[in-house]
């Protein structure tokens, strides 16, 4: 059990410091921004006193390394800053819209990890036949397909013909839907060729081939034996993909007018709010990062191996 | 004359690839009997493997293979009979203990659960009977305090114990025929004996016949009661294990002796037989071993036609080889001629 | 499985690095897909180059009285929002896709693989500095980072090729030092350090010309992430700005018409579909045809 602890302590360690440098990245970055920060907020009829001033509140002529730390000092209390364009508390204007996209990014992850080992599955249990081929072109379709085109291919298709589906907005349980089916898709793919790749890999090995000189069923070989060892490299790319997801949520909710931090994103830079800009790719890098550790998690439940030795 | 419980006629397996047939195993015939020891010897390559495996359909699903022939178990022809009888007779009737016990075990399942799943692909059991079998099995294979063993994981183990482990896989359903592919290759010799011995019990309570895969013939001197040697993917000799140990009838056979080390004699140096074996996909014409061969003497029938397999002097030695005749009195010279070219 | 000799009827047998272009090629050619894929790129870029001798409609040019039409004779694909020839605008919107992807991609190759191949074969703090950097840059996801460098670099085509090639320039990175460190301990290496010659020349010519093949593949195949990356922030507006025709930023202006007139964002984004598909197609076979041994 120590060595799971020690293991645990040491992603934590190096998920920080990875997010440490994530902080300073950003910091450095609103340095070498296209126009004032502080004009910005100031508004175009301020004067230069007033702009100086709110500089000075802002602390934006300090040093790199002092914004640095004010900005962790801040983070400690859970202050994001003030949003340039709103004046409201990055950290409220966030967190009120973060639910939508952790859904989203939730509800996508789980399609394109369903379908994608379903899919893979089957390919690699048809491996050489039609079956494969197709899946195979699926998968190169998917990663091809721009997430935003998709969107509007499906607004046209369920909300515009069939009229069965909402096309924007997050009123009902519905329109979650098209959203996350959109942002799947890419996923799916890349979790299918995976998913193929590593079932064919599993399937040769020699452990099944003693499950089935023992005479068991096929379905024990697949289901039981080779998508369980499968299951390690897999659950790697689900977790990677996450990352790619949140990217895509930003498109996708821009396409849905899905009321996420992901939209809030591009209004923010769009308006040069590099407060809020700065506090969601924060966010955005925390949320991939936990993943990851999470997933680094997950191995341990399916692999008794790094459960017992880390 | 008891009924054999395999008779393999005419075994044919070939590969397709892209860059050729591969003709692994070439029309290999021969019988295995009720409680005996089989041995099958021959170089890596020689189609040992293939033919057992194709008999039991285990050759992976995604290779293109064609096989021909005819191999009767208890009466049933297992080329011909659909997946799902096969896979009744595999684990139950046939069992295999495969070659690198290292690998063969997954990872993720408990000993104690996989030894039970051989149970259960062929027994209907309550969970709590069915420990009991498996600690019984587990037992029986020389493990000890085999309660404790269950729930172990076979990375917690040597190799040494999951072949034992596979051993009591293969025992589970009391087979009429258990198939050993090289149980020892990848074990220490200090415990090679040991798992002979283990394997020899197992034999034993099972009532089974074995089938005694290897290349290493100091274990075939010691388990088998017959052998047949293999080379190329063909059947080059058969007989008694005593019969062929004393006086082999090929020239082949003649090698593999001469290349034991003899203990305490003046062969210190081994001498191993001179040339390769051929390559799979293209077979030399005539008989395959005459390339190598130092009885050929460049007589052309060697290169034309390939010999049949054909008794010579008592009952049940047969010999694949146009000169069978000549090989006992020019063993000497041949002896002395392969010691010249090493 | 030592002694079995199951030979699996699959892959073609090809030796890494094989030398031989020209049976690398004879099996490209024979990959069905891979030849769709080079089809369509040919014809992409064949209609972006000839694009004045094939319409007569100039991209730029509006004509508000012939706005939304429906795709007719006239019009093979439609005319926007703005009167203008949709059919003309993609073609011409396909210098741009082509230009961002080859030159982002040649950038990331550029910047990422010198960068990889030091922190690989010197190992050491220098290895650790450059990993931290390419870990903080892969937990945004290239996209994002993309983002994150227009808000930085200001909108246009020049800041859109910027981001896209600096988005993948982190597994380009990771490529690249895979490749130094598998290399470094080929023996022949570690000869040619013993001979005295410098440990630059040693990198440069035995790692980089064994190495060439995968990042060839590598770059291939992220040529399609890039143009996703450079239309999408077309289609948010902070990529290549309107009027130019970069397929993005018209899948962007035809949204709001979805509604009435779906064809002014449905073909560019099928335009985009297609050049990504070609390029992944290619890719994958171009992989294949060079050294099946990359193959997932």
């Amino acid at each position: 059990m120590t060595g799971l602890l020690t293991y645990l302590v040491k992603r934590l360690v190096a998920s920080v410091v990875t997010l440490l440098g994530v902080v300073f990245v950003l910091v450095v970055a609103v340095q070498f921004l296209p126009g004032d920060p502080a004009r910005v907020i100031a508004g175009l009829r301020a004067t230069p006193e007033q702009v100086q001033r709110i500089r000075e509140e802002m602390g934006l002529d300090d040093s790199v390394f002092v914004q640095y730390w004010r900005f962790l000092e801040n983070l400690a209390h859970g202050n994001l800053g003030v949003s340039a364009r709103t004046g409201d508390s990055v950290a409220s204007e966030i967190w009120a819209r973060l639910p939508y996209t952790l859904e989203l990014a939730f509800f996508g992850t789980l399609i394109g990890a369903v379908a994608g080992i379903t899919l893979g599955v089957v390919a690699a249990i048809h491996k050489d036949k039609w079956t494969d081929s197709i899946v195979s072109m699926i998968g190169v379709m998917g990663i091809s397909t721009p997430v935003y085109w998709l969107g509007i291919l499906l607004i046209m298709l369920f909300a515009v013909t069939l009229k069965v589906l909402p096309a924007s907005g997050a009123s009902t349980p519905q329109s979650l839907v098209l959203p996350s089916v959109t942002v799947g898709v890419f996923s799916m793919a890349i979790v299918a060729r995976m998913t193929r790749s590593t079932m064919i890999e599993e399937l040769g090995q020699d452990y099944v081939r003693t499950v089935r000189a023992k005479g068991a069923a096929e379905r024990l070989v697949i289901y039981k034996h080779a998508l369980r060892n499968a299951f390690v490299p897999i659950l790697t790319v689900i977790g990677l993909q996450f990352g790619t997801l949140l990217g895509g949520a930003v498109l996708t909710e821009t396409v849905f007018a899905w009321p996420g931090i992901g939209r809030l994103l591009v209004d923010s830079i769009s308006a040069r709010d590099f407060p809020m800009v700065q506090g969601i790719i924060f966010v955005f890098a925390a949320m991939f990062i936990v993943v990851n550790v999470v997933t680094d998690l997950l191995y341990t439940v399916v692999d008794p191996r790094v459960r017992l030795y880390g | 004359m008891t009924e054999p419980v395999l008779s393999i006629r005419d075994l044919s397996v070939s590969f397709r690839t892209h860059t050729g047939v591969v003709r692994a195993v070439d029309k290999v015939s021969f019988d295995v009997y009720p409680g005996e020891t089989l041995g099958v010897v021959g170089e890596s390559g020689s189609g040992k493997s293939v033919t057992m495996l194709s008999l039991l359909g285990l050759i992976p699903p995604t290779a293109r293979f064609d096989i021909s022939g005819q191999a009767l178990f208890k009466g049933r022809d297992l080329l011909q009979l659909p997946p799902k009888e096969l896979r009744e007779i595999r684990g139950r009737d046939i069992a295999l203990v495969p070659q690198d016990p290292m690998t063969c075990l997954d990872p993720l399942f408990t000993v104690g659960n996989q030894v039970g799943e051989a149970v259960r692909a062929h027994q209907r059991m309550p969970k709590r009977a069915l420990r009991r079998r498996v600690v019984e099995l587990l037992g029986l294979v020389g493990f000890p305090q085999p309660e404790r063993q269950y729930d172990r994981y076979p990375h917690q183990y040597s190799g040494g114990m999951r072949q034992r482990a596979m051993i009591a896989m293969g025992i589970a359903n009391d087979p009429s025929l258990i198939i050993a592919d090289e149980p020892t290759t990848a074990l220490d010799v200090t415990i090679q004996a040991q798992i002979m011995e283990v394997l020899k019990a197992a034999q034993r309570e099972a009532h089974a016949s074995l089938v005694l895969i290897t290349h290493d013939l100091g274990l075939i001197a010691e388990m088998a009661d017959r052998v047949v040697v293999m080379y190329a993917g063909h059947v080059v000799e058969a007989g008694r294990v005593e019969t062929i140990f004393q006086e082999p009838r090929h020239p082949y056979t003649l090698g593999l002796m001469g290349s034991l080390p003899q203990a305490g004699g003046n062969d210190r140096w081994l001498r191993p037989i001179p040339g390769t074996p051929p390559d799979p996909m293209r077979p030399p014409p005539g008989c395959p071993f005459h390339p190598r061969c130092l009885l050929a003497r460049g007589r052309g029938i060697c290169r034309t036609a390939l010999p049949a397999l054909e008794q010579i002097g008592m009952a049940d030695h047969l010999s694949a080889c146009h000169f069978r005749d000549e090989v006992a009195q020019e063993t000497p010279t041949l002896l002395s001629q392969a010691a010249e070219i090493t | 499985m030592a002694d079995l000799v199951v030979p699996e009827g699959d892959n073609a047998v090809a030796a890494p690095g094989d030398p031989s272009r020209l049976r690398g090629l004879r099996t490209l050619l024979r990959n069905k897909s891979a030849v769709i894929g080079i089809a369509i790129l040919l014809l992409f870029t064949f209609l972006a180059v000839a694009a004045p001798l094939l319409t007569p409609y100039d991209p730029a040019k509006q004509a508000l009285e012939s706005a939304f039409q429906r795709p007719s004779a006239a019009h093979p694909l439609g005319t926007d929002n703005l009167g203008r020839d949709i059919l003309a605008r993609i073609m011409y919107g396909g210098r741009y896709t082509l230009m961002i992807g080859i030159l982002a991609v040649s950038l990331a190759t550029v910047v990422g693989v010198p960068l990889g191949l030091v922190s690989g074969y010197f190992g050491g703090w220098v290895d650790m500095v450059i990993q931290r950097v390419a870990d903080i840059m892969l937990s945004f996801n290239p996209f994002l980072l993309a983002l994150l460098l227009v808000a930085v670099l200001g909108v246009g085509l020049q800041s859109v090729i910027i981001a896209a090639g600096i988005g993948v320039v982190p597994q380009f990175i990771r490529l690249a030092r895979g490749q130094a460190l598998a290399v470094r301990e080929e023996i022949y290496v570690q000869a040619a350090d013993s001979f005295g010659a410098s440990r630059a020349s040693i990198l440069w010519r035995h790692i980089a010309r064994n190495s060439l093949t995968p990042i060839v593949v590598f770059a291939t195949l992220n040529i399609g992430l890039t143009i996703l990356i450079a239309a999408g922030l077309g289609f948010l507006g902070l990529g290549v700005q309107p009027p130019a025709s970069e397929w993005g930023t018209m899948l962007g202006e035809g949204r709001e018409y979805i509604f009435y007139a779906a064809y002014t964002s449905a073909f560019p984004g099928l335009a985009i579909f297609l050049v990504v598909l070609g390029f992944n197609l290619a890719g994958d076979g171009l992989r294949d045809a060079l050294d099946p041994s990359l193959r997932a």
